[in-house]
């Protein structure tokens, strides 16, 4: 069998709220796989049934092959949860976290033991395994979650939002594990709301809205998606907003996003489009200070797939966003 | 003794330990366990003549009651608040594992407060309870009572929310159930609420063990009673426990 995880039809509703409607999916063996998709669209749910952590109304979540509603504790043995509402205890340290979840794994001391050292050593805690979990940072402390997702070496990783709320390092640290772990043959099954970070993470993406899955593909294969559109991105030396209605009538163009004095224009034929901004530029009395033309991204992808605008995804902005923003 | 159950019981103590380490010395279990069973003590008391041998197994009971109670009232509400409760839930663990885990804590505070009582006893007044009986009255209390602080505290993600109810609730008990005063004077309606209440059994059997059985039988009355309310309280815990995570 080459699925570790599996969804068949999961349904989940809360009174009258439908926040999962049959959800079908399977991750394979040694995948980074993503769900992907705005608050509220129902991927944290999704994860929750998937770990056991609340029983879906119908449908079946299967890990490792073992039903989690038939067999819980044989599953639970078998996966890892890093989920954005858990947490450890702050009265406790590090090192007594560890422990204390490799106690609840049943784990003997011996392999406990080489296990939170060998770990802390790996996420960078070793020299702070003494000081107590409240004492940490965000950062520290989500280090230290996946830290006791992983103390009884579970082969496959549930991450719900592993890196929402964090500094740019911590963010960088943690995709770098996830990469490192991906490398160990732990299969892992992330939620996300950064697009870019679903982009260079994960090998497959599942794109949910509203409680549905309304794609399943490959990065790639989800960008081929609007692969016949193209983007032309112009930035001007002063803000383009006084000139907004003129871009938005621009012929030849399907879409065009204003930020600041940066452009991004969706078009069909770039070669048509070009010589109009120019144009309009000149008429306007703008200088153009960057003119190019790219591939369409994941976000057109999921624009064009939901619907919604980027925006929709979060209020906070994307670390890889500060990130590049920096550079 | 299968490597299940064996299993179980390694994470049923090592819930324990953990509660007892984190919640043992918050605030409001000395309030409650120590300072709250003397101030009621002392309220009731005050111009009146009471008899150590009626007031004292009264107040033990009482301080077990709430007590054993408190840490829940900390302990559950914070899990769930804090977001630790997913981390147990996460973990190939029952609800059932993790509700004897925390009684077990519960259970030991309660014996804590019965050994600083019976010190003082000993000590300072001029009672010589029999301390086979007075130990298994002790241990059936606090027991019962951590099961039920259990059951109060369940419902509730927020300290300031969980402990208002449960102290109406634990106050009213303490008054209906012959705690201060022996039963025997009150009307038939009275003692009718009053055998429902597990704090009956409990001050009846510490009562017993500080003067001397009536009966064995009545003291083992008191005994089962508790240990089924007990038994009760904890499989409703784990019942709503199970359901809130649905």
């Amino acid at each position: 069998m080459n699925d570790a995880i599996q969804a068949r039809d999961l349904t989940k509703c809360y009174g009258d709220l439908l926040a999962v409607d049959r959800a079908s999916f399977a991750v394979r063996k040694g995948e980074i796989f993503g769900l992907l998709g705005p608050n509220g669209a129902g991927k944290t749910t999704t994860i929750r049934m998937l770990t056991g952590l609340t029983r879906p109304t119908s449908g079946t979540a299967l890990v490792d092959g073992l039903d989690l509603a038939r067999d819980p504790l044989a599953a639970k043995e078998r996966i890892g949860v890093v989920s954005d509402v858990a947490s450890l205890y702050d009265e406790l340290s590090a090192w007594d976290n560890l422990q204390f979840v490799a106690r609840l794994h049943g784990m003997s001391k011996e392999r406990r033991l080489g296990r939170a050292e060998e770990l802390q050593r790996l996420f960078g805690l070793y020299d702070r395994r003494h000081h107590r979990a409240g004492t940490f940072s965000t950062g520290l402390k989500k280090r230290l979650l996946i830290a006791a997702a992983l103390i009884h070496e579970p082969q496959i990783l549930f991450l719900d939002e592993p890196t929402t709320g964090l500094d740019i390092q911590s963010s960088r640290l943690i995709r770098g594990l996830i990469g490192e772990l991906t490398g160990r043959g732990v299969t892992m099954l992330l939620t996300t709301h950064y697009i870019e970070e679903a982009d260079q993470l994960c090998q497959r993406i599942a794109i949910l809205n509203r409680g549905q899955i309304i794609a399943i593909d490959t990065p790639e294969r989800l960008k081929s998606l609007v692969q016949e559109e193209k983007v032309i991105q112009v930035s001007f030396d002063q803000p383009a907003g006084r000139v907004a209605r003129q871009i938005q009538a621009l012929d030849h163009t399907e879409r065009a996003v204003i930020s600041g004095e940066r452009v991004t224009l969706h078009v069909r034929d770039p070669a048509q489009v070009l010589p109009l901004i120019i144009d309009l530029a000149r008429e306007c009395q703008l200088k153009v200070v960057s003119l190019n033309t790219t591939r369409p991204t994941l976000e057109d992808a999921f624009v064009a797939l939901t619907g919604l605008r980027p925006e929709a995804m979060t209020t906070e902005h994307s670390p890889l966003e500060h990130q590049e923003g920096e550079r | 003794m299968s490597s299940r159950w064996i299993r179980n019981l390694h994470q049923v103590l090592s819930i324990a330990g953990k509660d007892t380490r984190i919640y043992f010395f918050k605030g409001p279990n000395l309030t409650f366990g120590l300072f709250l069973p003397l101030v009621l003590y002392w309220a009731f008391a005050l111009d009146r003549k009471v008899a150590p041998d009626v007031i004292v197994p009264g107040l033990v009971a009482i301080a077990i009651f709430f007590g054993s109670g408190a840490i829940q009232a900390v302990s559950l509400p914070l899990e769930r608040r804090t977001g630790t409760m997913h981390t147990l839930l996460a973990a190939p663990v029952t609800p059932l594992v993790i509700v004897l885990g925390k009684a077990l804590a519960g259970l030991a505070f309660g014996l804590v407060l019965a050994s600083v009582y019976t010190a003082v006893m000993l000590l300072f007044l001029p009672l010589r309870p029999n301390l086979i009986l007075f130990s298994l009255a002790a241990v059936a209390c606090s027991c019962c009572f951590s099961a039920f602080g259990l059951c109060l505290a369940v419902p509730f993600r927020d300290i300031p929310q969980a402990m208002p109810p449960a102290t109406v609730v634990r106050i009213a008990m303490v008054f209906l159930s012959g705690a201060f005063a022996p039963l025997e004077s009150v009307s038939p309606s009275w003692l009718f609420v009053a055998r429902l209440l597990p704090l009956t059994y409990a001050v009846d059997g510490l009562r017993q063990a500080v003067n001397g059985p009536t009966s064995m039988r009545a003291f083992t009355v008191d005994l089962v009673v508790l240990l089924l309310y007990t038994v009760a309280f904890l499989g409703i815990t784990a019942w709503l426990l199970k359901r809130k995570n649905d």
